[in-house]
């Protein structure tokens, strides 16, 4: 999960334009600085990259709020 | 490039208007005499655009060293005519061509006033404005330094000749969700009938108290998902477009434009300037309308392909090919309709817990000018914690049930 929680925190940095090393893994994405636009970016990476369509899934808001939440449904996903 | 073209075309769809609404008076001299000093920072203001001909328009910087100023216009109104007092400024046309940028203060209580900027969208769009207008309540506050502004835009754009490959590159897959999004697609618009005469936007402006936008966003939430704002509001507004009662019984499809911003994520001053917004296209169907859950989940799903396959940003690099085109025949492309109606939203605030002028900031409004072939926009933008949502209209489609009707569809999705 580790793994995850690096690749996720790589990418947001990515996709909001700032350090990743500043981002807080426990707080709500839209504290970040995410919105629709770049969560979908987001969801279209853990598609791609995880093989996961998470916008189908009916996840709740408190799986994915966070990056480690999103960490922890994608590891939970790929396991099962 | 195309809004170029629309100054052209006599105004109106080129020019926005902020608004902030400040709890206390602007001292009238003082804030003319900070304008003053603002402008001077910026010599962009005297520029204009400039062609190689016809084709590829540029911005032009100023070649004398005149200092630019911006007109600031002041208005004592009583408190009943405050909005048709903001619609009207937002329809009057600049003075010249040259002038991209004016302030109003608007006085009509005792204990407020309203700010507005008008720009032209040449110069900047609705996020840029916030910035040019944060740039001016920093300077005010004593929180920036003129000389410390730097707002010019990077000069590392790419070569021409790599623009063209990069336009000719996206090219394909702008046509392909063009041709999905708008061919053929027996696209429902409204009466143009009376298209030629009438060439004013108008208004309707509501802001949600704290306690509305945190039930709305927690539909939001659970009919949409989480942070997927804009495509639940895509719906919410599809459905009430669809109350319109013209078009109550027309089958056909509804296209909507919804203008996004390339920005990367934080302030930066050098992105104030020009235009930083693509555009993703919907098509839904308008019998799929009467059906709210597989309308919002038609919206995320071509949010998601379209994201997916790059199309805002493939959009931009292709309309740079635009800029090629002889001026006639883009005006030309420019004047057919290729939309039911628009949509926007600039998200939060950049003035968010901010004052202006020491003054706390009651609302903040956008008031875009929609283009009149389009005919009908909505727009949003959230302050503190409340959602605002507005809604343009070209005067004459629509009639005061109509505007009654779409309010209420909206509000109550």
């Amino acid at each position: 999960m580790e793994k995850i929680n690096e690749e996720l925190k790589t990418r947001i940095a990515d996709i909001l334009s700032i350090e990743a090393d500043g981002l807080s893994m426990d707080v709500p994405l839209h504290t970040l600085g995410l919105d629709s636009m770049r969560m979908v970016e987001l969801l279209v990476f853990i598609e791609t990259h995880y093989g996961i369509d998470l916008m189908a899934s009916g996840m709740q808001r408190e799986d994915i709020a966070s990056i480690t939440a999103l960490a922890r449904s994608i590891e939970r996903m790929k396991n099962a | 490039m195309w809004r170029a073209t629309m100054r052209h075309t006599g105004g109106v769809g080129n020019a926005s208007q902020i608004v902030l609404q400040l709890d206390g008076l602007l001292d009238e001299e003082a804030f003319q005499m900070s304008v003053q000093t603002f402008a001077s920072a910026f010599p962009i203001l005297n520029g204009g655009e400039a062609r190689f001909g016809s084709l590829l328009p540029f911005w032009r910087m100023p070649r004398n060293r005149s200092v630019p100023s911006i007109r600031v216009e002041v208005h004592r109104v009583n408190a009943d005519v405050v909005f048709q007092t903001l619609e009207d400024l937002v329809n009057t046309p600049f003075r010249s061509k040259r002038e991209y940028v004016v302030f109003h203060l608007v006085y009509s209580a005792d204990n407020e006033c309203l700010l507005s900027l008008v720009f032209d969208h040449r110069l900047l769009d609705a996020r840029g404005a916030e910035q040019f207008l944060l740039l001016l309540s920093k300077m005010i506050a004593g929180t920036i330094a003129l000389e410390d502004i730097d707002a010019m835009p990077e000069a590392s754009r790419p070569h021409i000749g790599e623009q063209i490959r990069e336009g000719f590159a996206s090219a394909r897959c702008v046509g392909e969700t063009v041709h999905k999004s708008v061919i053929g697609s027996g696209m429902i618009r409204l009466d143009e009938s009376d298209r030629s005469k009438k060439n004013r936007g108008r208004f309707l402006l509501h802001t949600l108290s704290e306690e509305e936008t945190k039930v709305w966003m927690n539909r939001v939430d659970r009919d949409a998902g989480y942070l997927m704002f804009m495509p639940y509001a895509l719906a919410a507004a599809s459905t009430a477009f669809g109350k319109i009662g013209s078009l109550k019984n027309r089958s056909g499809s509804f296209i909507i434009p919804s203008t996004t911003d390339l920005r990367p994520q934080g302030l930066s001053w050098k992105n104030t300037f020009f235009n930083y917004c693509s555009i993703f296209f919907f098509k839904v169907d308008s019998a799929v309308v009467a059906n709210r859950a597989e309308l919002i989940d038609l919206f995320k799903s071509q949010f998601f392909s379209q994201t997916k396959s790059g199309f805002p940003r493939k959009f931009e690099r292709f309309m740079a090919l635009m800029r090629f085109l002889p001026l006639p025949l883009f005006e030309w492309m420019n004047s057919w309709n290729h939309a039911s109606f628009s949509f926007g939203s600039v998200g939060r605030s950049l003035f968010e817990g901010e004052t202006f002028g020491g003054l706390e900031i009651k609302n903040l409004y956008h008031m875009p000018l929609i283009p009149p072939q389009v005919g009908l926009g909505f727009f949003f933008s959230q302050i503190n914690g409340r959602l605002s949502m507005g809604i343009s209209w070209r005067d004459g489609v629509l009639g005061n049930d109509d505007i009654e009707a779409v309010e209420n569809a909206f509000l109550g999705f």
